[in-house]
Parts: structure tokens; C-alpha cells; sequence
């Protein structure tokens, strides 16, 4: 997320955070370490005696602990800050979608104001306590209430938070709105742990899928009897045209997964057993991103985000935002999944199967897509379902 | 005696429920009745116990306060090992780890790499013990124990046994737990969160296999274990406050963990719902959770469950279970801080209220962990507005913090330091709560490190600060000795210091859109740039790490070798400092103390000393205040002085 | 010095161990009002089996109530201190609890017998688990009651040493009381 603050420094600058910055961090790092074990083990010699008299009487802890707070303080926001804007380069870049730039405007009000109330409050902490530290002969403040105060402290922040509330409820009724009519369908289903990406083809229809039927060659467990299921593509990457809506269609076949295309502030959680769907519109082509970003290597990616087991961190696909044009162009130019003369794999169809009673209609599995006649998958009465195993 | 003088509880073991104070009049208790044995099981009126029925299996609530106290320290030496080493994963994942197969074994494989399924499951036995064991048993169960009685001025907790029964079920869970750990398939893996399918079905990762089902039983009796000792708490607090000890004079320590435990009671038993349907979905083939799902090859049965129900019950306990966690932390922290300020708590009801109203709301705002799970946007529009409106009297706190120490005259004892440290992390750490209570924020920062930087600072480090602090300011009491201060300071400063090391560069990388629960960052290109702020994290955990030893090695030797101890080491208000050293089962010898005023009268106008404890009655105030040593003696309600107890000798 | 000091007692009067009793009560509230929201959140979202409660629990549920009549009537009898018939009523109040499981087992075998199988979806579970968690709780209930019961043979209890048995009536009458909230529960969720 960029802040304002680049209005100062282009997108593309050094980043201020460069290796050789970082190296000198480690060393510091390192010298702090060492510095504080050469500390510790002097004064655990000295004090190996728990109950010795004090060999540092000399040393007034009270101030001493008083001044190193102010200081860490001090220092922790001045070091805060610096390497919050030195590290910005790090970030994700300005948002790709046009419902994240005003997420990023969201977030950029909101660490204005948390930011100066983080520092302020420290300020007065430590303030208040290098100030008021122990002195003999003072007597402190016996001041244990005052209503008004509690009241003001009540409504300042109150009214600061409705107004982030409404700015929040705002933008997340328009990105949880219904999406428009126009908009391009994608379906994501993830598996462990990999994503399928299926477009509808040229019928604009996305084909039933059942996931009984799912197999090593029909990832999605299309249902062939399903006509408009046929031209549907499943391709390896997910591409999109810029300025134009698209609508993700989100499932999951095993366990959680979750949707998640950082450069467009996407995020959709993907539930086996419940489809959930989020709509965005891009707004920069990839071109555009890298000529932005001076990285002819960049692209966008989708990751996981839901833990979903050993490859959770590894579920990649890359986005490609292209023009209305080269998107048709694409489109045009995959593959249905289907495959009518797919080399017979024959598995027969009730192999393992339990007894099933006589209502079952969805006996029939395709082990070779397209090459017999499937029946239609029936509701399902009882649990009795033929079951099948392809390892 | 007159009766008046009785103990309440006497009254109230031996007459029914209607109308105690009839009884309570028409009652003879002649001098034999001993007055140190109410309220206690049969067991208790044994005349002598045993090694084991005193050391182990103890009715007597501070010894099941250390009991407590020790398996919290030891399972959080055990969370910390596990943070250090992922830490260790994520700061170097292209290197051998090969020098880790001392520790993790099998799970390194041949070329050094460590296995990506055990990977998670630390993540998530370091954040279910984390939480769990430490932050709620190790902290509530410890002071909770050790605290009521002693601030209420009560002799035991309500029900001794029960009290018992509560540490051991939790010691029997915490077995289980650890035992998990060294299984041959894994401990669970499915986050400490352990949302299903993937915690129901063993073949989505190993660790749900046994490892789960060893997770639930542990959970089980650990629920159980924090029911029975809510229980206790709530009926402590209601019944066995001592004379003068009226709701609104009863110190925040004890408010808190009363609030504490009515959430537990409230909301523990949904967690035990969850984990039962979940059992059913697991081994019984039910489906609950579990619905339209090809895995391994197969397609599964299960028909009709969803996984989002799981949610909803266990974030049902899971967000109260945050503030299970935090609100004892606050308490400690209000009376630490007033302590060491020697000023009263600034807005005491304020503070009451506070903790009633954060209480309350902790029970509606939990589906604010469930924004982009796909729930309906008017819902998440009403989550939205509840979390945001739990910031207020967490706010509140903060300002009332802050104005306590204003104008103080300020000891900065370790407990002190250590509670102060809380304020600055629960300020950073709740801010970014504003992030991410905020629907449409969360977003893009949901399930990323932005949410680990969130948790760990405003809940996990402060209520550690919470849980240190307490050691540090009632070591003397549970101990006799005075832990040593140079040590704590140090301890203290490496621990901030690395806190906020660890922590804070993990905005940065939630900013950057780094998602959480990544064994490495290898496989995308906008997770680069991260590698040497990995390092650097993982140096100072390491660091903070060490810090813990210094601590672990001045509380041990403490114990031992530890200076002796003052009876009131922080010249404090409140009732615990009255009681002899190690008070013996029933803590005060002869009669309880009555009390006069509130807790908070530290630097009183008019009072020479800067503190006027809850015991001393008006009519002696003088005569205390030209002699405070006369703290450690009792006086009976006309202020007159009861004859010299032993404690008066210490 | 002598002055009037003003000592307010303690506000609350309720019997320490009949609190912690209380509380419990609460989270095996808490229990079953999860168990009934998880209920009616699965029910919303449609394909839910809707059948008839076993004509057994009806009769269960007239056990219950008696049993806590017979209960009730225990108490009473203490506090008249007419000891035999406390003891007398805690048997039937026993025997009623075992009838009352025993019923509850025989629903379960008349659920089998209609076609209500446990794990064919999750509206059959439901069903099966609330009334096995309740019956669950109910045997801990039945252990108090006999516990109570051999303690009232040895003549431990009087009438101003009571703390026992009010303690078990409390928790019975609880039993009941739940039971009766499930099985309205059930009628409305599940015709």
C-alpha cells in the first residue's frame, strides 16, 4: 500500500532499506547481542549471590530504569517511523484494483490516526513516568477520578471510530455489493494444493460439475451430460481484460483455502461444500504494472490464504491483466477440457462398490469423458453412494 | 463472641438457604469450634496431611496457585522453544537445518529440510499452548487462586476440592498435550484454530490423525479444568469476601478475574460443543462440517455440514477467550501500577465499568474473525460496528493507565516496568485492532502477518508482561523471598526490548501482503524481500529467548536463595500483605481482618505515610501512621489493637 | 479510641456451594444453547429430515417430571424431618431416573426402527446427540441422587444439615427442566 508521503519520493526510488542498510542492521544486531550477553554474564557474576549486599548501591535504578524507558521510546518511534517510510518499496505497490484504492486510502486515514495516537500516548508515558519518578520526600497526586475526563476519553475515541466505521461499511457494502451484469466469470476451485481455473467458453456457461465424479482426468468432476459443460476451458493462468468487472466463482474440493490476489486487495475464503464468490474490476495491465514497477519479471499472483496443509505456502497461479482485445485473443485461442478422443482408460464403473439400493441414480462415472453415455447424477436419497477409488 | 464477630461463613456452611440470618443469631458456636476449618471439605479437617496431601494434591489454594504457576512456566518454555524453532524454518529455509535433528528427528529430513506438515503443527501447538496453557491457565489459574482468597480476605476458595480437581484436570490435559508432541504422525496441524475438513480428515495433513484426537481429549479436559476453576472463582467472590468488603471495595485484580471467569463459564462450554460435533464428524462419520469433499482419491460420504458452523462455535469462545486472556493482565496491572505510583487508580468505577463493558461485547463481535468467509455483508456490517465499539472502554483503560501514573511518584520496580511495558504494548497492539475490526481492511490484511504482529503484541506479549509482573510483585508473598531486582531489570528490558523487535517489523511485512502460516516464501515473487527482516526477526526472538533464562534463573534460585522478604515488600493497600509469610492453610492466623475503605488510598491527604492499607479501621489510623510497621497486626472494628499475632514478629 | 465503625456484611446470601452448583448449571446451558443455535443455523440452510419424536419420549418425559415430584417431595419430608419418607422418595426418584434412561434408550431404538439413522445427516445427529449429551448429564445427576440417597440411610442428613440433598433437588429438577426445554426444542424443529 503506498503512502501519501511518496508524493515526496517516486514509486520507483531506491528503496531507502537496501542491502547494504541491512547488513549494517545485522551488525548492529549482532553487536547489541553481544554487547548484552558480556552485560548479563557480568552481572550474574556479581550478583551469583542472590542475597549479597548491593554491589551497585551506587547506582540509582529508579532513574536509571526512568531514563532508558524515555530513551527505548524515543527511539523505538523515531526508528519506527524512519524504517515504516524507509521500507515502503517493500510493500505492495498502489493497488491494481479500483475497489483497493480506496481501500488504501482507507488504511492510509486510519494509520494517520492510530499513528498519532500510538505516539502520543507513548509520549505522554513516558513523560509522565521520567517526570513523576520516585522522590523522597514527594508526595503524590490523590487524584483518583473526574468524571468529565472519563467522559471526554469515552467520546473522543468514540466519534473517532464512527467515522471510521461509516468509511468502512461504505466501502465494504460496495465491494460485497452484487456483482454487474457484465462482468466476466472465472471459477477458482482450490485442492490441495493447486488451483483450477475454469472460464465458461464460448456459451458463456459454466458445465455441472458433481464432485463424485471427479477423477484424474476430470479435475473438476464435470457431469458430460451437461452439454455447455463441453467448451469450457481450463487453462493454467488466469487472465483477465483491464476496466472490465470480473466475478470469481470460489470452491473448494478438499479442505479451506482461500482466494487471495494481494496486488488487487482480493480476498474470498474457498469452502468445500459452500461456493462463495468476489467481484472486482482491474484497473492496470500487467504491462502497465511492470513499466510502473521498472520489473519486466513482475507479475501478478494468486496465493492461498487459509492453512490447507503441507502446500499451503506453494498454491500459486499467476494473473495476467491484459487488454479487451488480447483477452479475447487468449480466450479464443485455450483448449476445452473436454476431450473427445481421450485414450481409453477403462475403469469399470462399479469396481468397489458397495450394495446401493435401487433410487441411486448416480451410478454411472465417466472414466472416459465423452466416450459413453453417462446418466444424469440423481438426487441423492440415502448415504448409499457407489463409491470409486482412483489412486 | 457475639455472633456479629462469627465468621459468615460458619453461618452459612450450617444453615439452609432460607433466611441466613435467623440462624446466624440463634446459633451457639462455643470456643470449640474452630474457626480456621470452615468451609472446607472433610478432607481439610484432618489434623495432619500428609507429604502428598499437602504438596500434591492440595485443597489449599496457594499451593494450587504454584502448582499452577510452575506448569505454566514449564509449557511456556515449551511454546517458546517451538516459536524459536520455525523462527528458525523462516529465518533460513535454504539451509541444512541438519543441527535441528537432536530436537525434531525424523521431521529433518536427509537433505536438512525440515517437513513443511510439522512446520504447521508447531505453529500450532506454539499458539494452543501459548494461549491455552499459558496465557489462561498459567495466568488465571495462578492468580486467580493465589489472589482471591487472600485479597477478599477469605481463608480458602469456596470449594477446596473443586479447586483441586481443577488443577489436576488441567494437568492431565497439559500430559496429553506435550505427550502429542512426540507422536509419530504429528501433533494437529491445522492452526491452533484447527478448522475442519482440514482438522477432521487425517489424509488433508498427518497431524489430524492421532495428533488431533489427542488435541480434542487434551481440550476436553482442559475446558473442564477452567469450568471447575471458574466456579470457584465467581462463588468466592460472590460469598467469602470478608467484613466491610463490598463489591466496590474489592481491589481490580479481583474484578478482573471475577469478569474473567463469568466469560469462561459463558463461553467455554460453546468451544466443548464445537470439539464434540467435531469428534462425531471425525470418528463417527456425522457431518457436521463436512460436506461435498474429494480428497486422497476419494469422495467422502459426508453430506450437508458446513465448515462455517465450526467457526461460528468456536469463535463463539475464541474471541471471549482473548479477553479471558487480557483482562486478568489489566487487573494485575491496574493494581501494580496504582501500587508503585502510590496514587489510587485513576476512575476506579470507570475502570469497573470498563471491564464489565468489554466483557459484555466480547460476546458479539466474534464473527469480525470471519469477514471473507463468504458470511452475508449486512453481518459483517454489524461485526464491524461492535468490534469497533469494544475500542472505547479498551481506550478507556489506556487513558485511565496513563492518568494513574500522571502526577505519581514512581517506583519503577520490575513489576512496575513490566506492567508499564503492558500499556505500551496493549496502545500498539490494540491500534492495529482498528485495522483490522474494519470489514472491508480486513480484507487484504486478513491471514496475513499483519494479524500475527495484531495478536502477538496487544494479547500474547502483554498479558506475558501481565503474567511476569505478577510474579515479580507477589514472589514475596507466595514466597517469602524477594526475587532479585537487578536481574528482573534486566530481564524486563531484553524481553521489551525483543518483543517489539520481533513483532513490530511484521507490520511491514502484512503490509507487503505476506500471509501467515508460510513454511517458506519461495514460491511467489511478492513475498520477496523479506529475507533478511526473516533473519532479524528470528536473531532477536532468539534474543528475547535468552532473556527468558535470566528470568527463569532468578525465580528458581529466588525461591531458594532469594533475600528475605518484608511482609509488605511494595508498602501496599491490599489484604494478601496482611497474612504471616507462607501463610499456612486458612492464611490468617486468628481472626480474618475486617475492611474500612477501598484499596486505592496511596498518598491520602492527611495521612502521613503515602499509603493507608484496607485493614486499618479510622479510629487507628494515627496511631498507624506514626508506626506503619503496625500494618502486619490486626485490629478488630473498634480499632482497637487484637493481641499481638506472630505475624507482628516477622 | 472508640467511635462508631460502620461494617456492612457481606451483601450475598446465597450458600457458597449452591453458587458454584448455579454456575455449572449455566455452562451446561451454554452447552445446549450452542448445540440448539448450531441447530437452527444447519436447518436454515435447508435439507433437514422432518419426522415424528418417538411416542417413547413422551412417556420419558412424564418420568422426568414425576421423578422431580418424588424429588421435590424428598426435600419436603427432610425439612418436616420425616426421614423415611426422604429415603423412600429418593429411591422412586432413582428408580425414575433409570426408567427415565432406559426410555430414552428404547426412543433411540424406535428412531433406528423408523429409518432415523444417526450419521445420515446431520439432522438425525442432532437429535441423537442432545438427547445422549442430556442424557449424559442426567447420569451424573442419578449418581448424586444415590450418593444422596445411601447418606440419608446412614441418617446423615437433619433438617438443618440439608445442604446435600438441596443441592442433588436443584440439580434434578435441572434435568428436568432441560429435558423438557429439548424436547419442545424438537417437536417445533423437527415437524
Amino acid at each position: 500500500m503506498c503512502l501519501p508521503f511518496s508524493l515526496l519520493q517516486a514509486q520507483d526510488a531506491a528503496p531507502v532499506l537496501n542491502q547494504e542498510n541491512l547488513d549494517f542492521m545485522m551488525m548492529a544486531l549482532k553487536g547489541l547481542l553481544l554487547l548484552t550477553v558480556v552485560l548479563a554474564l557480568n552481572i550474574l557474576r556479581m550478583v551469583f549471590n542472590l542475597r549479597d549486599s548491593d554491589p551497585f548501591a551506587r547506582v540509582d535504578f529508579n532513574t536509571l530504569n526512568a531514563r532508558i524507558l524515555a530513551g527505548f521510546v524515543l527511539v523505538g518511534i523515531i526508528l519506527a517511523l524512519y524504517y515504516s517510510f524507509g521500507l515502503r518499496s517493500l510493500y505492495l505497490p498502489e493497488s491494481a484494483s479500483a475497489h483497493g484504492i480506496n481501500l488504501d486510502k482507507m488504511f492510509n486515514l486510519t494509520l494517520l490516526v492510530t499513528g498519532i495516537v500510538v505516539i502520543i500516548t507513548h509520549l505522554l508515558l513516558v513523560w509522565f513516568t521520567y517526570n513523576n519518578r520516585w522522590k523522597e520526600n514527594r508526595k503524590a497526586i490523590y487524584y483518583p477520578d473526574n468524571n468529565k475526563l472519563e467522559m471526554m476519553w469515552t467520546i473522543a475515541p468514540a466519534i473517532v471510530l464512527t467515522v471510521l466505521v461509516l468509511d468502512g461499511a461504505k466501502n465494504w457494502n460496495s465491494i460485497m455489493s452484487p456483482p454487474p451484469e457484465d462482468a466476466i466469470e472465472i471459477e477458482l476451485t482450490g485442492k490441495q494444493f493447486a488451483w483450477n481455473i475454469r472460464y465458461a467458453g464460448s456459451d458463456d456457461k459454466f458445465g455441472k460439475t458433481n464432485f463424485r465424479m471427479i477423477s484424474a482426468t476430470n479435475e473438476l468432476g464435470f457431469d458430460w451430460s451437461d452439454e455447455s459443460g463441453k467448451d469450457d476451458v481450463m487453462p493454467g493462468e488466469i487472465y483477465m481484460p483491464v476496466n472490465r468487472p470480473v466475478l470469481l466463482k470460489i470452491r473448494a474440493r478438499d479442505v479451506l483455502h482461500s482466494v487471495y490476489l494481494p496486488h488487487f486487495r482480493v480476498k474470498m475464503d474457498a469452502v468445500p461444500g459452500m461456493p462463495t464468490q468476489f467481484w472486482f474490476t482491474p484497473i492496470k495491465t500487467t504491462k502497465e504494472m511492470r513499466t510502473m514497477l521498472k520489473n519486466e519479471n513482475f507479475n501478478y499472483e494468486l496465493a492461498c490464504t487459509e492453512i490447507c496443509g503441507r502446500g499451503h505456502f506453494s498454491m500459486k497461479r499467476t494473473v495476467v491483466v491484459v487488454t479487451e482485445a488480447e483477452y479475447k485473443e487468449w480466450l479464443r485461442k485455450q483448449k476445452p477440457y473436454f476431450e473427445p478422443e481421450a485414450p481409453a482408460a477403462v475403469i469399470p464403473v462399479n469396481a468397489t462398490a458397495p450394495a446401493q439400493d435401487s433410487t441411486s441414480q448416480d451410478s454411472a462415472i465417466p472414466a472416459n469423458p465423452g466416450k459413453d453415455k453417462i446418466a444424469v447424477a440423481g438426487k441423492l436419497k440415502k448415504s448409499t453412494v457407489t463409491l470409486y477409488s482412483h489412486n | 463472641m457475639s455472633s456479629e464477630t462469627l465468621d459468615l461463613r460458619e453461618q452459612l456452611e450450617e444453615a439452609p438457604s432460607i433466611a441466613p440470618a435467623e440462624h446466624a443469631h440463634s446459633h451457639h458456636h462455643g470456643s470449640g469450634h474452630d474457626e480456621s476449618h470452615d468451609s472446607h471439605s472433610e478432607e481439610d479437617e484432618l489434623p495432619e496431611v500428609n507429604f502428598i496431601r499437602k504438596y500434591v494434591f492440595s485443597t489449599d489454594h496457594k499451593t494450587i496457585a504454584k502448582q499452577f504457576l510452575i506448569s505454566g512456566i514449564i509449557m511456556a518454555i515449551v511454546g517458546l522453544l517451538l516459536s524459536v524453532l520455525f523462527r528458525i524454518q523462516l529465518a533460513w529455509p535454504q539451509e541444512d537445518l541438519g543441527i535441528l535433528r537432536p530436537i525434531l528427528g525424523k521431521w529433518i529430513n536427509e537433505s536438512g529440510q525440515l517437513d513443511p506438515e510439522f512446520y504447521l503443527a508447531m505453529v500450532t501447538m506454539h499458539g494452543t499452548i501459548m494461549v491455552f496453557f499459558v496465557l489462561t491457565a498459567g495466568l488465571s489459574g495462578t492468580f486467580s487462586n493465589f489472589l482471591i482468597p487472600l485479597q477478599l480476605g477469605a481463608r480458602d476458595m469456596a470449594s477446596g476440592f473443586i479447586n483441586m480437581l481443577s488443577y489436576w484436570f488441567f494437568f492431565a490435559s497439559a500430559v496429553i498435550m506435550t505427550y502429542s508432541l512426540f507422536l509419530e504422525t504429528g501433533p494437529a496441524g491445522g492452526g491452533w484454530v484447527i478448522y475442519p475438513p482440514l482438522s477432521a480428515l487425517p489424509q488433508a495433513i498427518s497431524g489430524s490423525g492421532m495428533g488431533m484426537t489427542l488435541w480434542l481429549i487434551s481440550m476436553a479436559l482442559f475446558i473442564v479444568s477452567s469450568l471447575l476453576g471458574a466456579i470457584n472463582y465467581i462463588s468466592t467472590v460472590l460469598n467469602l469476601r470478608t467484613k466491610g468488603m463490598s463489591m466496590t471495595r474489592m481491589p481490580l485484580t479481583i474484578w478482573a478475574f471475577f469478569v474473567t471467569a463469568i466469560i469462561g463459564t459463558l463461553s467455554f462450554p460453546v468451544l466443548f460443543s464445537a470439539a464434540l460435533l467435531l469428534i462425531f464428524d471425525r470418528s463417527f462419520g456425522t457431518s457436521f462440517y463436512l460436506s461435498d469433499i474429494y480428497i486422497a482419491g476419494k469422495a467422502l460420504e459426508n453430506h450437508g455440514g458446513s465448515p462455517i458452523l465450526f467457526q461460528h462455535l468456536f469463535w463463539f469462545l475464541g474471541h471471549p477467550e482473548v479477553y479471558i486472556v487480557l483482562l486478568p493482565a489489566l487487573g494485575m496491572t491496574s493494581e501494580i501500577i496504582s501500587t508503585n505510583a502510590r496514587k489510587p487508580i485513576f476512575g476506579y468505577r470507570a475502570m469497573i465499568g470498563s471491564i464489565l463493558g468489554i466483557a459484555f461485547l466480547s460476546f458479539i463481535v466474534w464473527a469480525h474473525h470471519m469477514f471473507v468467509t463468504g458470511m452475508n455483508p449486512f453481518l459483517g456490517t454489524v461485526f464491524m460496528l461492535l468490534t469497533l465499539i469494544i475500542a472505547v472502554p479498551s481506550a478507556v483503560k489506556t487513558f485511565n493507565y496513563l492518568a494513574t501514573l500522571w502526577g505519581g511518584n514512581i517506583r519503577f520496580t520490575t513489576a512496575m516496568l513490566f506492567s508499564i511495558g503492558l500499556v505500551s504494548l496493549f496502545i500498539t497492539g490494540g491500534v492495529t485492532g482498528i485495522f483490522l475490526g474494519n470489514a472491508a481492511l480486513d480484507i487484504p490484511l486478513h491471514d496475513t502477518y499483519f494479524v500475527t504482529a495484531h495478536f502477538h503484541l496487544v494479547m500474547g506479549s502483554a498479558s506475558a508482561f501481565g503474567f511476569f509482573a505478577g510474579v515479580y510483585h507477589w514472589f514475596p508473598k507466595m514466597f517469602g523471598k524477594m526475587m532479585n531486582d537487578r536481574l528482573g531489570y534486566l530481564h524486563f528490558w531484553l524481553t521489551f526490548i525483543s518483543v517489539y523487535l520481533v513483532f513490530f517489523p511484521m507490520h511491514f511485512m502484512g503490509m507487503a501482503g505476506i500471509p501467515r502460516r508460510y513454511y517458506a516464501a519461495s514460491t511467489f515473487d511478492f513475498t520477496q524481500g523479506f529475507t533478511n527482516m526473516n533473519i532479524f526477526i528470528t536473531l532477536s526472538a532468539i534474543l528475547g529467548f535468552s532473556g527468558q533464562l535470566v528470568f527463569l534463573y532468578n525465580f528458581f534460585g529466588s525461591i531458594f536463595k532469594g533475600k528475605k522478604a518484608p511482609l509488605n515488600p511494595w508498602n501496599s493497600n491490599t489484604l494478601e500483605w496482611t497474612t504471616p509469610h507462607n501463610p499456612q492453610h486458612g492464611n490468617w492466623e486468628g481472626q480474618i481482618p475486617a475492611v474500612y475503605r477501598w484499596p486505592y488510598d496511596y498518598s491520602k491527604p492527611g495521612v502521613n505515610n503515602d499509603y493507608l492499607p484496607q485493614h486499618i479501621p479510622d479510629g487507628a489510623i494515627q496511631d498507624w501512621d506514626h508506626n506503619p510497621a503496625n500494618a502486619s497486626l490486626l485490629y478488630d472494628e473498634n480499632g482497637n489493637r487484637v493481641a499481638d499475632t506472630p505475624a507482628a514478629h516477622h | 479510641m472508640q467511635q462508631e465503625i460502620k461494617i456492612e456484611e457481606p451483601d450475598f446470601r446465597i450458600h457458597p456451594k449452591k453458587v458454584v452448583l448455579w454456575v455449572s448449571m449455566v455452562s451446561i446451558v451454554m452447552i445446549f444453547a450452542a448445540l440448539s443455535s448450531a441447530l437452527m443455523v444447519r436447518q436454515g440452510e435447508g435439507n433437514w429430515n422432518y419426522f415424528k419424536m418417538p411416542p417413547m419420549f413422551w412417556i420419558t418425559s412424564g418420568l422426568i417430571l414425576l421423578s422431580s415430584v418424588t424429588m421435590q417431595w424428598s426435600l419436603v419430608s427432610l425439612k418436616r424431618e420425616s426421614f423415611p419418607n426422604l429415603v423412600t422418595g429418593l429411591w422412586i426418584t432413582a428408580l425414575l431416573g433409570v426408567a427415565f434412561l432406559a426410555g430414552q434408550f428404547m426412543g433411540w431404538m424406535e428412531l433406528v426402527n423408523m429409518g432415523v439413522f444417526f450419521r445420515d445427516n446431520p439432522s438425525n445427529s442432532f437429535l441423537y446427540i442432545l438427547t445422549g449429551l442430556h442424557g449424559l448429564h442426567l447420569i451424573g445427576g442419578l449418581i448424586a441422587v444415590i450418593w444422596v440417597l445411601v447418606k440419608a440411610i446412614l441418617f446423615r442428613y437433619r433438617a438443618n444439615k440439608m445442604l446435600g440433598v438441596e443441592l442433588c433437588a436443584t440439580y434434578w429438577h435441572f434435568m428436568g427442566a432441560l429435558w423438557i426445554y429439548l424436547f419442545l426444542f424438537l417437536l417445533y424443529h423437527y415437524s
